[in-house]
């Protein structure tokens, strides 16, 4: 499905269409050791990123990350303290945000509350060189966009926080630019609506080909709109790499636990090579890992297992490698899945969830307090740290 | 068993006195003392000078009487108040001077009230007390400070005739300026004494503006000033209306600047109705007049608070 405005000449910022069959490799938005300070604040610290063209990127983090600087960074309105920006091969470091071609979606979505929704979605167009029927054209066909045909005379302050934020989006996307910048896009939308958001999200972002921006701090938004994950922490960009990656191959502590729930417990490699193994006492054994790292006797590292990677079973299936034993403390159910958080014999606790497959009113596993379990996990589960 | 559940005969009313009480009451009471206070020191004063106004002058005490046959329908005072160009000139005088002050205010203020708004803090309070600080001497005594500046004599005089004569050829310079007692004092120290009434309704408005809309209109391709006139000005119109209503009212019915530094032959309304009551002894003339600008006030403002409302709604905020 293609959109009426993309075969549209004489836009601001045309949607380019890709000339050749694998240009999406070269950056197109490109962060150089960016870093901003406020005073004594280091904000962002030399962060560097290689955005593609059409591709929909995500800088997660928790609060205070530098996440939302590094953002309006990108939009104008901070002038990096150190490091160059470049938008498709052309430094708009010190370009005011007035003349980016670059447009943002609040968190708040600032829509004009003395404007109509048309002349909000309208008035990024006043500067552009367009004939008034070709303005009108593009507003309805951001209307036609979101979904809003019907409330284009509303003023914001008639329509829901759904709407809202469909008018903000149409709004920033009505100059066509050539990047979109998103601030929490989802953040302000109950949870029902934020699931349907999402696809429609990327949706439209497949049907426009703009680069989208995503900041989020909420790693699920993350997983599902994200082609590539920028987690951040401290001003810092611990790991970059498309969802599936940083969930299973998380490059450090703080990101396997920021993405997901994991199991991460200290330990030391007892054996490397083929069949290396890590002694980690809260498991109170040791653990056959497979890990593709080169790993020495001896060094001190760190194992992560994600929960639905663990088998929770009265007795574990013959055969099963790493298997420990523990007594259920509590139990979660979410319908889909049960997770357990189980007290092993160090004392430590361990979490392990398991897919409700059977319909059923509770099993042994799901009634008994304090039931003694065996967990087993396979070697390729492990993921290993260094510390 | 709690004590609110032991049944007693005489409870039921109390208990709906208090159930009200807590429902209604405070609202009432809330609003009931200030609606008593504008009946008793309003509206009842208000009746007497409407009475007054439909009397006939005389010499007793006090100086005015009504007709025995037909009480209160007698219209003259008003009759010879549409007859008397003097009076119809000096409320013209008086609308014309009050329209200038509060134009003059906002474009002074405006540009005062955006620099607080936007300011940080601690600079903030300091200049709102900066703003606030000629209040705390007397009004009376600014204005024959204002006096003393614009005689003749005064530094601040020859100060301005200096400049003035840089622009006059030599043989045609002025020993000094005529100031005092001008329509131009007049508006100057309405001015002077009317713009933090601007300054600060406009402050209220523009310090609760969500500056993201600003970096929105200029994230969408407005340059600055655009922005300011795309998104701030319209946005703070309720204040603009809300300055203009409290610097114009009030500097219409004005007396003191009038008297102390304007001229008696384009005297302002309040200084009519003044002379009318002391002078001239002319109670029932000056109760007139006081009624008709009243009038006139209340459908100016009638006619600013409909603006108001109208732009409230426009802007989502209607209650």
């Amino acid at each position: 499905m293609t959109l009426p405005m993309q075969n549209k000449p004489r836009t601001a910022h045309p949607v380019q269409e890709n000339p050749e069959p694998e240009p999406a490799r070269e950056a197109f938005l490109k962060v150089e050791r960016v870093s901003k300070s406020f005073g004594p604040v280091q904000a962002v610290s030399d962060v560097s990123l290689d955005i593609r063209r059409g591709e929909l990127f995500s800088l997660l983090g928790g609060s205070g990350c530098g996440k939302t600087t590094l953002l309006r960074m990108l939009a104008g309105f901070e002038t990096p303290s150190a490091g160059r920006i470049y938008i498709d091969g052309r430094d708009v470091t010190d370009v005011p945000p007035y003349e980016r071609p670059v447009n943002m979606m609040f968190q708040s979505y600032a829509l004009f509350p003395h404007m109509s929704v048309e002349k909000n979605i309208a008035y990024g167009l006043k500067h552009e060189a367009m004939s008034r029927a070709q303005k009108d054209e593009r507003v309805r066909a951001m209307l036609d966009l979101v979904q809003l045909s019907d409330l284009g005379r509303r003023k914001p302050h008639q329509i829901s926080g759904g709407q809202k934020q469909r008018v903000a989006l149409a709004r920033a996307l009505a100059r066509m630019p050539k990047v979109l910048l998103l601030d929490e896009p989802l953040g302000a939308l109950d949870k029902k609506l934020r699931e349907q958001t999402q696809f429609e999200l990327s949706n439209i972002q497949q049907r426009t080909g703009i680069t989208f921006v995503v900041v989020t701090h909420d790693q699920d938004e993350a997983m599902t709109l994200s082609d590539r994950i920028a987690v951040m922490r401290g001003g810092a960009v611990q790991q970059i790499g498309t969802p599936n990656e940083v969930y299973e191959y998380p490059s450090s502590g703080f990101v396997a636990d920021f993405i997901g729930s994991i199991n991460l417990y200290d330990g030391s490699v007892v054996k490397s090579g083929a069949a290396t193994r890590v002694r980690v006492p809260a498991l109170g054994r040791e653990v056959t890992v497979a890990s593709d790292k080169a790993l020495e006797t001896g060094q001190p590292v760190q194992v992560a297992i994600r929960p639905e990677k663990i088998s929770i079973a009265a007795r574990a299936a013959p055969g099963a490698e790493n298997v420990v034993t523990g007594r259920i403390a509590n139990r979660g159910y979410f319908g889909k899945d049960t997770l357990y958080r189980v007290r092993l014999e160090s004392g430590e606790i361990l979490l392990a969830s398991n897919v409700n497959v059977a319909r059923a009113l509770g099993s042994p596993l799901s009634r008994e307090s304090e039931m003694q379990v065996e967990l087993s996990f396979a070697p390729q589960a492990v993921v290993v740290l260094p510390r | 068993m709690s004590v609110q559940d032991i049944p007693r005969p005489d409870l039921p009313r109390t208990r709906w006195l208090r159930r009200w009480f807590h429902a209604r009451g405070w609202k009432a009471l809330v609003l009931g003392v200030p609606s008593l206070w504008l009946a008793l020191l309003f509206l009842a004063p208000f009746a007497i000078v409407l009475a007054i106004s439909l009397g006939q002058a005389a010499p007793a005490s006090p100086p005015f009487r009504f007709l025995p046959q037909a009480p209160f329908t007698d219209l003259q005072s008003y009759r010879r108040l549409l007859g008397d160009g003097m009076v119809v000139q000096a409320f013209l005088t008086s609308v014309a001077n009050a329209a200038l002050t509060t134009l003059i205010c906002l474009l002074v203020g405006y540009p005062v009230a955006l620099g607080i708004a936007r300011a940080r803090p601690r600079r903030r309070s300091l200049l709102l007390v900066l703003i606030i600080l000629p209040f705390w001497t007397s009004f009376l005594l600014r204005v024959y400070a204002w006096m003393g500046l614009l005689g003749g004599s005064s530094w601040f005089n020859k100060l301005l005739t200096g400049l003035f004569n840089l622009f006059l050829p030599a043989d045609r310079a002025l020993f000094s300026l005529h100031l005092m007692n001008t329509n131009f004092a007049v508006v100057l120290v309405m001015v002077y004494s009317y713009l933090p009434f601007m300054i600060l309704p406009l402050f209220a408005t523009l310090e609760k503006l969500d500056l993201t809309l600003n970096e929105a209109a200029m994230d969408l391709g407005s340059r600055p000033f655009r922005v300011f006139r795309d998104v701030t000005l319209p946005l703070s119109l309720p204040g603009i209306l809300a300055g203009a209503t409290l610097v114009f009212i009030p500097a219409c019915g004005e007396l003191v600047i009038p008297s102390l530094v304007g001229n008696s032959y384009q005297p302002m309304i309040g200084r009519v109705i003044s002379d009318q009551f002391s002078v001239a002894r002319d109670w029932p003339m000056a109760a007139a007049i006081s009624v008709v600008l009243l009038a006139v006030l209340l459908g100016l403002m009638g006619l600013l608070s409909l603006l108001n409302r109208r732009i409230l709604r426009a802007e989502g905020e209607d209650a």
